[in-house]
């Protein structure tokens, strides 16, 4: 994403022509971003409307403290987090910020991941990440994808630093083991303790 | 360490993140070939997820000119609610300047005098047709 200093200066002044020009340059990563998060191109649209509406008021905040890029990842998180919130209640499920590793289990032996090369594991990430819970997924896309600190994400999630970090170790482990699953059953199989099916063979 | 305790440390040590156990991880790897794989396949996960943000997905073709319609409708609604915000203040502005000159305040005072009177002579005039009104429909019962 690339937005020249005079379209965000034009826009902070409200002019309608920086606007749109703003949102033709950002609206695909935008979007990418909402889909990542929301798992969901319905919900990505509409966060990402929804981002550039909050953007009117809030781009005069932008004091070029940090990129434009990751501000305005944060602001579409933020925006997200939002659309995942009223999701979750909708549907009576956990709120995000009390969303606990309840389904993980031990990696599996071995490391099928590793033996996926750049391609392979760049195609699967997507469907894998989707797989996610809201809450870890959200952490993943925000740290590991978009690059946000751990204080913005912990903060965008109404969480603590340390939470989020903690989350984020978590996230990782059960990203790895649902990558680990898909992966070609001969990365596994001359490995030790792989027909075990657990972190007993092979472990020390 | 144990590779089981190692694994669980292991997604937080790709981050360089020091902590105590940091030290017993580093030697737990130097020893052991499967956490040493397990470490890559979690470093080559992390780069292929940065990759990622990079990999363009191609937003519905209805998005764009909906998100400009949207955002430039509320600037413009915005932009006439700034208009009034600053006409109103101006306009005041305007009238105590005038009403600055003596001769002006003075012509004011004088107008609104004179409407005041005005109203005053047309209330009476109504009080006194309403007065006229029911004493004739009490003379034309009586008869």
């Amino acid at each position: 994403m690339d937005v020249p200093t005079e379209v965000i200066e034009s826009a902070q002044q409200g002019r309608p022509e920086a606007f749109e020009e703003l949102i033709r340059l950002t609206h695909r990563d935008v979007y990418a971003l909402a889909l990542r998060m929301t798992g969901n191109p319905d919900d990505a649209a509409e966060v990402a409307q929804e981002t550039y509406i909050r953007l009117l008021r809030a781009i005069r905040s932008f004091r070029g403290e940090s990129k434009f890029s990751t501000w305005l990842y944060r602001v579409t998180s933020s925006v997200a987090i939002t659309s995942l919130r009223k999701r979750a209640r909708r549907r009576g499920e956990v709120p995000l910020e009390q969303e606990d590793w309840q389904d993980w289990h031990a990696s599996p032996s071995g490391d099928p991941v590793a033996e996926l090369d750049r391609r392979q594991l760049a195609e699967r990430l997507d469907s894998a990440l989707a797989s996610l819970r809201p809450g870890y997924r959200a952490v993943v896309v925000m740290r590991d994808v978009y690059g946000l600190s751990l204080e913005d994400v912990g903060s965008e999630l109404g969480i603590s630093e340390g939470a989020a970090k903690v989350r984020l170790h978590r996230a990782r482990q059960k990203l790895r083991q649902l990558l680990a699953e898909e992966a070609p059953v001969a990365g596994e199989a001359g490995r030790p303790g792989a027909e075990e099916g657990g972190v007993s063979g092979g472990v020390r | 360490m144990e590779c089981v305790e190692a694994s669980g440390h292991l997604p937080g040590y790709l981050d360089g993140a020091g902590g105590p156990a940091a030290l017993d991880v580093a030697a737990h790897l130097r020893t052991c070939d499967r956490c040493r794989a397990e470490l890559d396949g979690y470093r080559q996960m992390r780069e292929a997820l940065a990759s990622l943000a990079t990999t363009p997905i191609e937003p519905p073709a209805w998005l764009l000119p909906a998100t400009i319609d949207a955002v430039t409708a509320r600037l413009g609604a915005r932009g006439r609610l700034e208009q009034l915000r600053h006409r109103v203040p101006a306009a005041a502005g305007q009238v105590r300047e005038r009403l600055a000159d003596p001769r002006i305040a003075a012509g004011a005072a004088a107008v609104v005098l004179a409407g005041v009177a005005a109203g005053a002579v047309f209330a009476r005039g109504r009080r006194r047709r309403r007065l006229v009104r029911a004493r004739l429909r009490a003379a034309t019962a009586s008869a």
